[in-house]
């Protein structure tokens, strides 16, 4: 029986959405380190890098923004070629997502204290370089044919990701203070 | 020269630029918070004292932003720190550098806009357009070019920035002779006479309708003096040899760009 291409498209949705959002409850528990409720009810650890020097935290937090880059790369590129508008819808939330992700993870590897040095702001600005360089690279058109609606897509995915991770940023700076 | 990859579509750039400004407004979020204190402290020395300290730190933010869009454009030609992450180059119509007359041309028109002419999502910006500049990305497929578009362009030595376009030579057409040497009545592409190593007659690039081909020429075609380099590899004397993707080659050590 052939299925109507809007349950396609549903079903993609739906799919992204409960995987991504498992995966990313799992990535924000394992790094909440202050989340008592979630250290005190489950058996995730908790990695705290607060006792670290900072040139380690920029280390462990460049491993994790390649990461991130790469990713946003990889999975973007792959579902901007696809013919089904879920996915390609996907693509944009995927941007988004990873900009919380990003700040998320500049959060966890910067000091909370107020320093002499914005740290949170340079690992973001570092974290928005390593992403923009790491995706556009995957996103090469001497990869493959590239249409010009599937630039157009993947540009929307960079675009997200950056007013995401600004506007996390700006929220986390000014409107926590 | 850095090769820019395509031209990106109005609607793609727009939007790239635009997720770049985002990356350029946290660079300068970082440095007003790293200097802001200090110059606006100095400001409030040279300015009287009754002059409230929110406008310091408006002229702060104008000085910086001016400053941040003069060092651009002008010393580091349009790559600003988000711009270069995402590999974006600005280029003119045919994929060359702009000119120094029309980078000033865009930065005043940029300035006097405030920047604002730059904020779109779905179209090129106004100061974009009217100084038909393009931007180019790895992003984008790179745009099919005639061979009649395509240059040698001398990238060493005395005769730098000497060119020749293969459409402006006489009777140019597929399967034509191009010859590189110092003798000026028998070269197209003519070096000059203090390059003592390159011969007369050095080589000669043929355009075929399959891609171009190099031959080492020198005396009666047996070769030439000092040898004719490709891929890192010395063309044996008098063979043609394909030079395939090859962006550039020597002639008895002058590097002579090809672009196309």
């Amino acid at each position: 029986m052939k299925l109507p291409n809007t349950l396609y498209v549903f079903n993609d949705v739906t799919t992204f959405l409960v995987n991504g959002g498992v995966i990313v409850g799992h990535v924000l528990a394992l790094w909440a380190g202050t989340s008592v409720a979630i250290s005190g009810s489950s058996s995730f650890p908790s990695l705290s890098l607060e006792g670290l020097p900072f040139s380690l935290r920029l280390v462990v937090f460049m491993l994790v923004a390649s990461t991130l880059g790469w990713g946003l790369g990889a999975i973007v590129a792959r579902y901007s070629r696809s013919d089904q508008e879920g996915l390609r819808l996907a693509c944009l939330v995927i941007g988004m997502c990873w900009g919380g992700l990003l700040i998320g993870t500049a959060q966890w590897a910067g000091v909370r204290v107020d320093g002499p040095f914005p740290e949170l702001i340079f690992l973001t600005l570092l974290g928005l370089g390593i992403v923009f360089r790491l995706s556009t690279f995957q996103f090469r058109a001497s990869t493959g044919m590239v249409r010009s609606d599937i630039t157009r897509c993947r540009c929307d995915a960079v675009l997200a990701f950056a007013v995401t991770t600004v506007f996390l940023l700006l929220l986390t700076e000014f409107a926590g203070a | 020269m850095m090769k820019a990859g395509g031209p990106l579509e109005e609607r793609c750039s727009a939007r790239l630029l635009f997720a770049a400004a985002m990356m350029d407004g946290v660079f300068l979020l970082l440095i007003a918070d790293l200097a802001g204190e200090q110059v606006v402290s100095a400001f409030q020395t040279l300015f009287p004292a009754n002059v409230p300290l929110p406008v310091l730190w408006g002229v702060f933010a104008f000085v910086l932003l001016l400053g941040y869009w003069l060092i651009v454009e002008f010393v580091f030609f349009g790559a600003s720190v988000g711009r270069a992450s995402m590999g974006l180059a600005l280029r003119d119509k045919s994929g060359q550098h702009l000119t120094t007359g029309r980078r000033a041309s865009r930065c005043m028109r940029k300035i006097g806009q405030v920047g604002l002419g730059g904020l779109r999502l779905n179209s090129a910006a106004t100061y974009d357009r009217s100084t038909d500049s393009r931007w180019y990305s790895d992003m984008a497929p790179r745009a099919y070019r005639s061979m009649k578009t395509w240059r040698l362009i001398v990238a060493s030595g005395p005769g730098r920035g000497h060119t020749v376009t293969f459409g402006k030579l006489p009777g140019f057409n597929t399967n034509h002779a191009i010859k590189i040497g110092r003798d000026t009545a028998w070269s197209d592409l003519v070096l000059p006479q203090s390059e003592g190593r390159v011969s007369n007659r050095h080589c000669v690039l043929r355009a075929r309708k399959d891609g171009l081909y190099l031959r080492d020429w020198g005396t009666q075609g047996k070769g030439s003096s000092n040898g004719t380099r490709v891929n890192g590899r010395q063309i044996p004397a008098g063979v043609w040899v394909p030079v395939d993707h090859a962006d550039h080659f020597y002639a008895a050590g002058v590097r002579i760009k090809i672009d196309r």
